[in-house]
């Protein structure tokens, strides 16, 4: 159920990025196509915080809440965005999807050093977008445990997955990891 | 002349060359070798940010700048209903900084009409008087920085 958008290189063209671009009050946020694993409308999930889909249980928060601001009152066009990375899952809803872009790597541009806080790690980065700036946000962080919210729950399950050691060209190494499941 | 020439070239360099903006409707100077220029204000988008003072980038056609609230720094609301855009000179790079929409002035200082602010504050590099009026000099090229502890 993955986008399965991937960093590739476009005949013609250099690598690109796919990405998810959504709003989220006053931010285009950029989600890597990668980690997104499903969209749904909101009703589907109703106003509970979990939802559990083939298997897997996303918490359900407000984007807005991740980003620290307050969420919109009545957005017009609003769904939630199922995320999965590094084991963890995580639904946020947002106010409006904006759409799958692809964008070259050499257009997306790391903050400016002026931003020196923890903010460079939940930010990969950001590149032109429309009229605007689109936010391009650390998969890693965005689906991490929320430390001002709600701890996280017992350990359900394991997954395996694979990823790319970088350190040696080609070399594919499968990694086992915990996958923590909250109880519902 | 060249020995006439040279002390002029002496003069203008012993002179602060500054400008003089506003926010709140408080002058702030700021030396113009520090300033990129000034532009109209066309908004800017936030960027959730733990840095203080830097947490929205602006768009300017191709250029993205990161903006630092000088005004949430002294605690100033910017006036007009059209503001502008003044672009520091940061030595990490430019910045954009959000100023009331009066232009901004130009104006030179001689070295001996300069005085420390009564409360050191490293942001500042001088006081100057402007009519009558005593206005900071804000160190742009380090403003905000973490060398500078912010008030």
């Amino acid at each position: 159920m993955s986008l399965r958008g991937q960093t590739k290189s476009v005949a013609g063209a250099g690598a690109t990025e796919r990405l998810l671009v959504v709003t989220s009050g006053p931010n285009n946020v950029a989600i890597s196509a990668t980690v997104v694993e499903g969209l749904l409308p909101p009703e589907e999930a109703g106003s509970t915080a979990f939802l559990t889909l083939r298997d897997i249980t996303y918490p359900i928060i407000d984007l807005s809440r991740r980003l620290g601001q307050a969420p919109t009152a009545a957005p017009a066009d609003p769904r939630i965005v199922l995320c999965g990375s590094g084991g963890r899952h995580r639904g946020f809803r947002v106010d409006q999807v904006l759409g799958l872009t692809e964008v070259e790597v050499s257009r997306l541009h790391p903050l400016p050093p002026h931003f020196a806080g923890e903010e460079r790690a939940w930010w990969k980065g950001y590149f032109l977008y429309q009229e605007g700036v689109a936010l391009w946000a650390n998969p890693e962080w965005l689906v991490a445990i929320d430390p001002a919210g709600e701890p996280p729950g017992p350990i359900a399950a394991t997954k395996r997955f694979v990823a790319e050691h970088t350190s040696q060209a080609n070399e594919i190494i499968e990694l086992e990891v915990v996958d923590a499941k909250r109880a519902k | 002349m060249l020995k006439g020439q040279s002390k002029q070239v002496g003069e203008r360099v012993a002179n602060w060359s500054l400008m003089v903006f506003s926010i709140g409707g408080r002058q702030l100077a700021a030396r113009t070798d520090e300033v990129g220029g000034v532009l109209p204000w066309t908004g800017a988008m936030p960027v959730p940010s733990r840095t203080p003072y830097v947490n929205a980038l602006m768009r300017n056609g191709e250029d993205v700048l990161p903006v630092f609230d000088l005004g949430d720094m002294l605690k100033l609301q910017v006036q007009g209903s059209a503001p502008m855009c003044l672009i520091a000179k940061r030595q990490d790079g430019p910045m954009a900084i959000r100023i009331d929409d009066s232009i901004p002035k130009l104006t030179a200082v001689e070295p001996s009409m300069l005085y420390p602010p009564a409360q050191p504050d490293p942001n500042i590099l001088w006081h100057c008087q402007i009519d009558g009026v005593a206005v900071p000099i804000y160190a742009l090229s380090h403003l905000g920085t973490p060398t500078v502890a912010t008030s």
